[in-house]
């Protein structure tokens, strides 16, 4: 027995989780940049800790919204979308560190 | 004692100052997804100019000194301001369609598309200026 149809047509929640894995890619490919830099630039520990600190996210990210679920209602949609604009700020924020620690 | 406006909480708080779940009603879930995935392609945006930031920092020769630094930072800069708009962009469109509004309209594509030609003219006379002086 199956429950009522509550696909949204068009495939949209299934666009959505993988733009969503894409970012979550995104995230991890600006973390491994920032560690070349800091290790190019002798940066080692900076370089390494900045990386980490997006890989780790770029894994929550991926784990969190990068299966097929419910929303989770409006509020847990913002706090997901406002979770995303605070890593991609805070890898901003550790990049600029790294690069100038290194010149 | 008379009726809240539409939109508008008995508490009185205008629709502007809530968060955008809190006003309206649900919009069909289709617009509410193209809203989400528009957010995401803003925030990966971001990432990339943070991407190329870092990546100028790596791949430009250390020589260039402070030309290095003047194609990595603004780019950097860039890229962290625009994911504070890509969160403040979501927030103002599913407001919108919440409460039935027509979509507000944004110069940040406008000014983006500016800024990154006058990045790239930069990062190009760097790279022509290194070229010529070796």
């Amino acid at each position: 027995m199956s429950g009522p149809d509550t696909a949204v047509p068009g495939l949209a929640e299934a666009r959505t989780v993988l733009a969503w894995r894409r970012s979550a890619l995104t995230v991890a490919a600006t973390g491994a940049l920032t560690a070349k830099t800091g290790l190019d630039g002798g940066q080692d520990v900076l370089g390494v800790a900045a990386a980490g600190i997006l890989l780790v996210a770029a894994a929550a990210i991926y784990l969190a919204r990068g299966r097929v679920e419910p929303l989770g209602g409006p509020v847990g949609r913002r706090r997901a979308l406002a979770a995303l604009a605070g890593v991609s700020l805070l890898s901003a924020v550790l990049a600029l560190v790294v690069v100038i620690a290194s010149s | 004692m008379t009726d809240p406006p539409p939109g508008t909480a008995p508490h009185g708080r205008p629709p502007g100052s809530r968060p955008p779940g809190d006003v309206g009603e649900e919009p069909d879930p289709r617009f509410t997804f193209a809203n989400e995935r528009t957010f995401l392609a803003w925030n990966r945006t971001a990432l990339a100019l943070v991407s190329a930031g870092v990546a100028a920092a790596a791949f430009l020769r250390k020589e260039l000194g402070d030309a290095r630094l003047l194609v990595a930072l603004p780019l950097l800069v860039l890229g962290g301001g625009l994911s504070l708009f890509s969160y403040r962009r979501w927030e103002a469109l599913e407001r919108a369609m919440r409460l039935r509004r027509p979509i507000p309209y944004s110069r940040v594509p406008r000014l983006l598309g500016f800024a990154i030609a006058a990045l790239s003219a930069v990062a190009g006379v760097v790279v022509v200026v290194d070229l010529v002086g070796r």
